[in-house]
């Protein structure tokens, strides 16, 4: 099931809703919650189920046994056959084609390639469930018991397949301990209402005007007309996967959690380093202390564990080589920050560094985009004048999407977050409250009827982040 | 690569009755498409779109465990959902804001690019 349907919107989440508020205490929140998520993944995948309980089953027999044997070399041995059993699954589903086609094409031998199609959200899953194992045998948290708990935890259905990558100890008590005040939950509300337009309007639009530039045929489009499509591609990309963390953290806050932010204004990053800090933050933070730093950090062999946290990092996104020169692409930016460029960088004109880093994260999306390389040659051909500068059907093309990129722009830079301070700023009088309360109650209002409209319209609404 | 610890924030929706409001009307918005389409009677063909609307799905356990149950509902549902027309109409306005794809400036229909091989004269009927 997606958030942006009309199904989960007016079916779904009122049920969810209110049957965990006529929930008694936490215990019965919590098997409502349960519940509700496993269906929500059910209906979409409902075979894969069963791969996801088993999943958390192994992590929750790791971490007790982990537990048991606690400083002794038993625990270590636990911890190593948990994550590879863990991670065993993600290998099987997501890479097992990819492996098998490559190794045909080496030995110029004809493995049967197995046809798998990949379990939605396991590539988030297997993370968070990793983090509970690991950080129980480091004694970061405690072991978890309860069995339905740890299933409530992986399987909750707001994270549950495109992140926020929500750590154990970030959740831990809020398992067995959490209320919901109005504010809380009216704050969600919002946040969730301003996901959900995101999405329907501005990354579905984006991805339309992407998807005309440089979909099927790559034929015949100019040069501006490539550049717009790698520009439409790299609004849709933010706004669908930022939407989909506004609303998983929006949800989350109805049912009382609070989950890690996931973005923080990327495009506005003045060097590549800095825009790692901003995008998808709880993926490289993962990466960070759970790769990077065991691996031995900046202490030993760091530009070793770079290339492999770039190499892991690209992986992760997908079973195709392309998005290993994704990961690359970023080791090279951030080694050449490091080692060469960051200090004189630092002293640049804030617009250079701005151009400067905008340039490399587009460039890097058009690697990201194009899964075969054939076709990134030949957009690379248009983008330099291979059809001409700009051609009239691309220009009516761009004249008509032309609101949709100053949206896109404008809302990419921090205009929430200002508008966000204005609030605050207004609400500590009397009647600056009241003006912000009416503002934000029509924003509600209106994000969810047009979104609404856009849903009913519309059929084009896949969520880019559901491939991993 | 930095972590962001899941700090506890305090709300945006700093108001008690902004608080309510809010509420009151995602609760309302929800519960009303909910109980509506509950409620109302099926159509069978839009006038509005000259074309035959999805029924519901027979529900079988074949259906459900190869997905398509669920995916036939989505169809059902959104072709079935209350006030469709009227939302139609606002959803061509949003069409138009951002897109323009009903009609350019001289009234002449502007298609996609992937349509364009239509205006080449080899798929024109």
């Amino acid at each position: 099931m997606v958030f942006s349907s009309l199904t989960f919107l007016y079916i779904f989440l009122p049920l969810c809703l209110l049957a965990y508020y006529l929930a008694k205490n936490i215990k019965i929140k919590n098997i409502v919650l349960l519940a509700f998520s496993l269906v929500f993944y059910a209906v979409g995948e409902p075979k894969y189920i069963f791969l996801m309980v088993l999943t958390v089953l192994v992590d929750y027999v790791g971490g007790i046994l982990i537990d048991r044997y606690r400083r002794t070399g038993l625990a270590k041995l636990c911890l190593g056959i948990t994550a590879a059993i863990t991670l065993g699954f993600l290998a099987v589903f997501k890479y097992a084609g990819f492996f098998t086609e490559n190794v045909n094409s080496l030995f110029n031998i004809s493995l049967t390639v197995p046809g798998l199609s990949l379990p939605v959200g396991i590539s988030f899953y297997t993370f968070q469930a990793l983090t509970y194992v690991i950080d129980v045998y480091r004694g970061k948290v405690p072991v978890q018991k309860s069995f339905y708990k740890l299933l409530l935890y992986v399987s909750m259905f707001p994270q549950l397949i495109a992140g926020p990558i929500v750590r154990y100890s970030e959740v831990d008590k809020q398992l067995s301990e959490r209320t919901v005040t109005l504010n809380a939950a009216a704050s969600g509300i919002l946040r969730f209402s301003i996901g959900l337009i995101k999405k329907t309007v501005v990354a579905n639009y984006a991805g339309k005007l992407c998807g005309a530039m440089l979909g099927d045929s790559l034929a015949g489009t100019s040069s501006v007309g490539a550049f717009v499509g790698l520009l439409a591609y790299t609004i849709q990309i933010y706004f669908d996967f930022s939407a989909y963390s506004d609303m998983a953290i929006g949800l989350g806050k109805m049912f009382g959690f609070d989950f890690p932010e996931n973005f923080n204004y990327p495009y506005v990053a003045d060097s590549v380093n800095d825009f790692w800090k901003r995008w998808h933050m709880t993926l490289s933070g993962f990466f960070k202390d759970y790769v990077y730093i065991p691996l031995g950090g900046n202490r030993r062999r760091w530009a070793f564990n770079m290339l492999l946290v770039w190499m892991l990092t690209g992986f992760w996104h997908g079973a195709s080589w392309n998005y290993i020169v994704w990961g690359l692409y970023y080791f090279v930016f951030l080694m050449l920050e490091k080692l060469y460029i960051g200090e004189r960088l630092a002293k640049l004109n804030p617009v250079i560094k701005h151009l400067y880093t905008l340039a490399v994260v587009m460039l890097g999306w058009a690697f990201f985009y194009f899964e075969d390389m054939s076709r990134l040659r030949l957009f690379f051909k248009d983008i330099f004048f291979k059809n001409g500068f700009l051609s009239l059907t691309d220009k009516t093309i761009i004249a008509n999407y032309l609101l949709l990129l100053l949206v896109g722009i404008v809302f990419s830079m921090p205009v929430a977050k200002f508008v966000r301070g204005l609030c605050f700023r207004f609400s500590r009088k009397q009647a600056g409250k009241i003006a912000v309360g009416v503002l934000q109650t029509v924003t509600v209002a209106f994000c969810l009827l047009i979104s609404t409209a856009c849903l009913v319209g519309d059929s084009y609404n896949p969520f880019l982040y559901f491939r991993f | 690569m930095a972590k962001k610890p899941a700090a506890k924030k305090r709300p945006v929706v700093t108001g008690k009755y902004a608080a309510l409001a809010i509420c009151l009307v995602f609760v309302l918005f929800l519960s009303f498409f909910f109980l509506v389409s509950l409620f109302d009677r099926t159509e069978e063909v839009s006038q509005k779109e000259n074309r035959s609307l999805k029924q519901r799905p027979k529900f079988s356990m074949k259906a459900v465990f190869d997905g398509s149950y669920h995916t036939e509902y989505d169809e059902y549902y959104t072709d079935q959902f209350p006030f469709r027309d009227k939302l139609l109409d606002l959803n061509t306005h949003i069409q138009d804001l951002f897109s323009q794809k009903s009609s350019g400036d001289d009234g002449m229909v502007i298609y996609d690019k992937g349509d364009k091989d239509d205006f080449a004269g080899q798929s024109i009927d």
